[in-house]
Formats: structure tokens, sequence, C-alpha cells
């Protein structure tokens, strides 16, 4: 059996991971493909999925095929486009000259 | 004004030393022969030094009529960068990399109608270096490095008169739009993933470099022990009026100078091609992935995402930053200068001794060697102090940075 809870604490990288495969798909990606992609076990990738849900980054939708599809959000978008743009300022604004 | 002083300049200096030429072939007499000798040794060498200032401080027109309200520069950065180019930027400045030699710096001056960019030709780190010998060995009696190093600096220019050229095109409202991506989130993984991957193939470059500089002082002392252990077996044997036992001296002087540094070899190949192969691997990962979202290609699903290899790439960067500063002789280019000068200067007068004041000249020579190593030994120490408060700087902004983006995302 499955707990849907939420990780103790999330892990940048894994959140990313997910949020980037949602963005380039460009709209709703299979359950079990965005896990293949998420690098993580069914376990850690289902909690995961709940701890973004409930923050609003992605939604889940049951389709009539059966398989579970994953979408992000608007304010997913938002939040991996803010990430991009932080790695990217941080770059350009020369923590490195 | 200052580029035809220079034109004069580089006239003269080369016209002195090929007139001083004919009169010494000529017969020279004991006057002249002086000035050919000065001429001869420092006309080439002034000669080269200034073809290669007029080259490079001379700036290049580039008209360009703006087609958005966006800083020229700003959009030429993206351009260049969405075609795969190694773009460094400081304010109001762009420096592209066009190849191993070299670069072109560009500018921009804006008024209200017109933009105009100005470009300038630039050598490369690797550039300066290989021109900064090539000019000071070009007083060469065979005239080859002279030669080489005009040459170069020939190209360099060419190179950067090609580019000028094809700056309306990259810059034309149509190359723009098909080249850069007008998403604001791919646009900026772009710039992200361009600027690492340039501060990866710099620090590989300069990983390389080393590796090739220990492979030259090897050789070197090759070189050295082969003549002491040749001499030396040649003293042994008296053999120094039998070819035959000169050629057994050679051989085994051989044999022992190469047990001798092989080893030496062997190991640097080993340390050293490990961290050359590690930073080649990161530059080719984020060449990839560039070349990945400037094509917009779907990504394999076992693939590193772009911002998980950025986050990553972030851990690289002390390492890429050290191997960086590791070659920064240019960063004091005075201190080489005067070390250049002071070996080229001391190893004729040990070398080649005249009879009356050997000892003398010697001794100098000495001096100016010792001289050489105290100020190569103060500009290592500086480097080393500068190079160590830089990378501790970075890893707690690196930190702070992380800490930083982990609260804002996670909310933790």
């Amino acid at each position: 059996m499955v707990l849907k809870t939420e990780p103790d604490r999330p892990d940048l990288y894994v959140v990313a991971r997910i949020l980037e495969r949602l963005w380039r798909e460009g709209g709703p990606m299979i359950k079990t493909r965005l896990q293949v992609g998420a690098k993580v076990n069914y376990d850690v990738f289902t909690r995961y999925l709940v701890w973004m849900e409930n923050r609003d980054l992605v939604s889940i939708h049951q389709v009539e095929d059966g398989h579970e599809r994953v979408s992000i959000s608007p304010k997913g978008e938002e939040a991996y486009r803010r990430l991009v743009q932080w790695i990217n300022e941080v770059t350009k604004k020369g923590i490195l000259r | 004004m200052q580029s035809a002083l220079l034109a004069a300049i580089v006239f003269l200096a080369s016209i002195i030393p090929t007139y001083l030429l004919f009169d010494f072939m000529s017969g020279p007499t004991a006057g002249s022969s002086f000035w050919f000798l000065f001429f001869y040794a420092v006309g080439p060498i002034v000669a080269s030094a200034a073809l290669a200032v007029v080259l490079f401080t001379r700036e290049m027109g580039v008209d360009y009529t703006r087609v958005s309200q966006e800083e020229p520069l700003n959009l030429l950065r993206q351009s260049l960068r969405a075609s795969m180019l190694r773009v460094s930027e400081s304010p109001g400045l762009l420096e592209v990399r066009l190849d191993w030699f070299a670069a072109i710096h560009i500018s921009t001056k804006v008024s209200d109608e017109k933009t105009r960019l100005f470009v300038k030709a630039r050598p490369t780190a690797s550039g300066w270096t290989t021109l900064f010998f090539l000019i000071l060995l070009s007083s060469s009696t065979y005239g080859i490095f002279f030669a080489l190093a005009n040459a170069m600096t020939v190209y360099i220019s060419a190179r950067c008169w090609y580019f000028r050229r094809r700056l309306p095109m990259i810059l034309s409202e149509k190359r723009l739009v098909r080249q850069v991506p007008l998403d604001e989130t791919r646009a900026a993984l772009i710039e992200a993933l361009s600027e690492n991957h340039r501060l990866a193939a710099e620090a590989y470059e300069a990983r390389k470099s080393n590796r090739q500089d220990v492979f030259a002082i090897l050789l070197l002392v090759g070189i050295v022990l082969f003549l002491v252990l040749f001499v030396a077996i040649l003293m042994t044997i008296d053999g120094f009026d039998d070819f035959a036992q000169m050629g057994l001296a050679a051989t085994l002087a051989v044999v022992g100078a190469a047990a001798l540094t092989a080893p030496l070899a062997l190991v640097a190949l080993h340390f050293s091609g490990r961290k050359v192969k590690e930073f080649e691997f990161w530059a080719r990962q984020l060449r990839d992935a560039l070349q990945r979202e400037t094509e917009a290609s779907p990504m394999e699903d076992g693939e590193r995402t772009s911002v998980e290899l950025l986050l990553d790439a972030w851990k690289e960067l002390p390492k890429w930053m050290e191997a960086r500063m590791k070659t920064g002789h240019l960063r004091e280019p005075g201190t080489w200068i005067v070390i250049s000068i002071l070996l080229l200067m001391a190893v004729p007068l040990i070398l080649t001794p005249l009879p009356n004041i050997g000892v003398a000249e010697t001794l100098i020579g000495g001096s100016m060697i010792g001289a050489a190593f105290v100020l190569y030994a103060r500009f290592k120490k500086r480097q080393t102090q500068e190079s160590e408060r830089i990378l501790n700087e970075l890893r707690s902004r690196l930190d702070l940075i992380r800490s930083q983006l982990e609260a804002e995302i996670l909310g933790s």
C-alpha cells in the first residue's frame, strides 16, 4: 500500500526535474512516463506529486483510458520560469568574474 | 593620428634593420656594427609589436538600424549565444571567441535614430600568450618568428574583419526571430547554459594548456639531462676524439635521460589527464544541452534536464575558476615581460662568455636568472593568495544562493 504523504524536505533537484519535464511536454503527461523522467521510485514520486499538487504546481487528471495524466499549472510554469531566471541572473551577474 | 604614428614606427622599424643588414654584409665599420646589432635585435620586436598595436586598436564601425527598443548588445548577445558562439560580457562590451586564437570586441554608440556597432580584433588568452612569445623571439636570425608573429596578427585581424561583415545579418530582425526563441524561459536557459559552457570550456582549455606546459618542461629537463649525461659519459670513457664512442655515449645518454623523465611524464599524464577529461565532459554536456535548447529538440527519457545540469554545474564552478586562474599569465603582463627579458638576456651571457669578462658575464647572467626566479615566485604567491580569496568567497556565495533558491521555490 502506498502512503500518499508529502516528502519531509523536498529536494530541489527532483522538483525542478518534474517541473522541467512537464514544461517541455507542453501538455498532460502520462504519470508513469513522468516517473521515469523524474528518476525516483514510485513511492517517492507519488509523495512529490502530492506535495506539488497541494501547492498548485501541477494538476492530476484521471482520463478514460485508465492512465493518470499530470500537467503543469500556470503557477508551476511561473515557479519553473523563476528558477531558470534566478540561475541565469546569478551566472550573468557574475559571481564568477 | 595614433594609428598613423604607429604605422610610421612599423615602417621605420622594418626599414632600419634591413638597411643595416646590407651595411653589415658589405663590410661594417665599428660604429655601424653596433647599430646593426642593436636594430637587428630590437627592430623586428618593435615592428611586430607595433603592427599588433595598430591592428588591435583599430576600431571598425557597423551601421545598425534598430528593430526594437531593446539594447542592441542584449539582442546581439542572445543571438550569438543561440548560434553556439562563446560570448562573455562586461558593461558596454561583448567579447566573442571566434577560434583558439581570435576574438572580437563589440561595443555600441546609440543615437536617436541609429545605432553604430564598433568592433575590434583581439587575441584570446591563448592568442595573447602565443603572440607574446612569437614577438619576443622575432629577433631570431632566420626571421621565422618575425614572419609567424606578423602572420598571426594579420590572421586575427582578418578573422575580425570577416566576422564584422556578418554582423548586420546576425542582427537583422528575420534572423533574430528565427534564432532566438521568444519564450522567456527558454531564452534564460540558453543564456545560463551558454555562460556555464563558456566557463567549463575555458577551464578545460586552461587545464589542457597546463598539461602541455608540464610536458614542455619535462622535455626541457630531458634535453638538459641528455647533455649532462652525454658529456659525463664522454669524460668518463675519454671518447671525445672517437666517433664510435661518441655514438655509444649519445645512446646511453638518451636511454638515461628517457629513464629519468619518462616516469615523471607518465605520472603527470595520469593525474592531469583525469582532470582534463572531467572538464571536457562538463563542457561537452553543457554544449549538448545548449544545442538542445537552441534547436528546441525533445529530451530523451534518461537525459539530465537543463536545470539539473545547471544546478550540478554550480558545484563544479570553484574547480573551473581555479583552473582558469592558474593560467593567469596575462593577469600581470608587465611581470612576464620583465621575466622574459631577463631570461633572454641572461642565457646568451652565460652560454657564450667573452674571454676577458667571462666571469663577470656569468655572474650578471646568474643574477638575472635569480631575479627572474624571485619575480616568478612572488607572482605565484600573489596568484595563489588571490585564487584562495576568490574561491572562498565564491563557495560561500554559492551556498547562500542555493539556500535562498530552496526557500523561494520550495518554501522551506
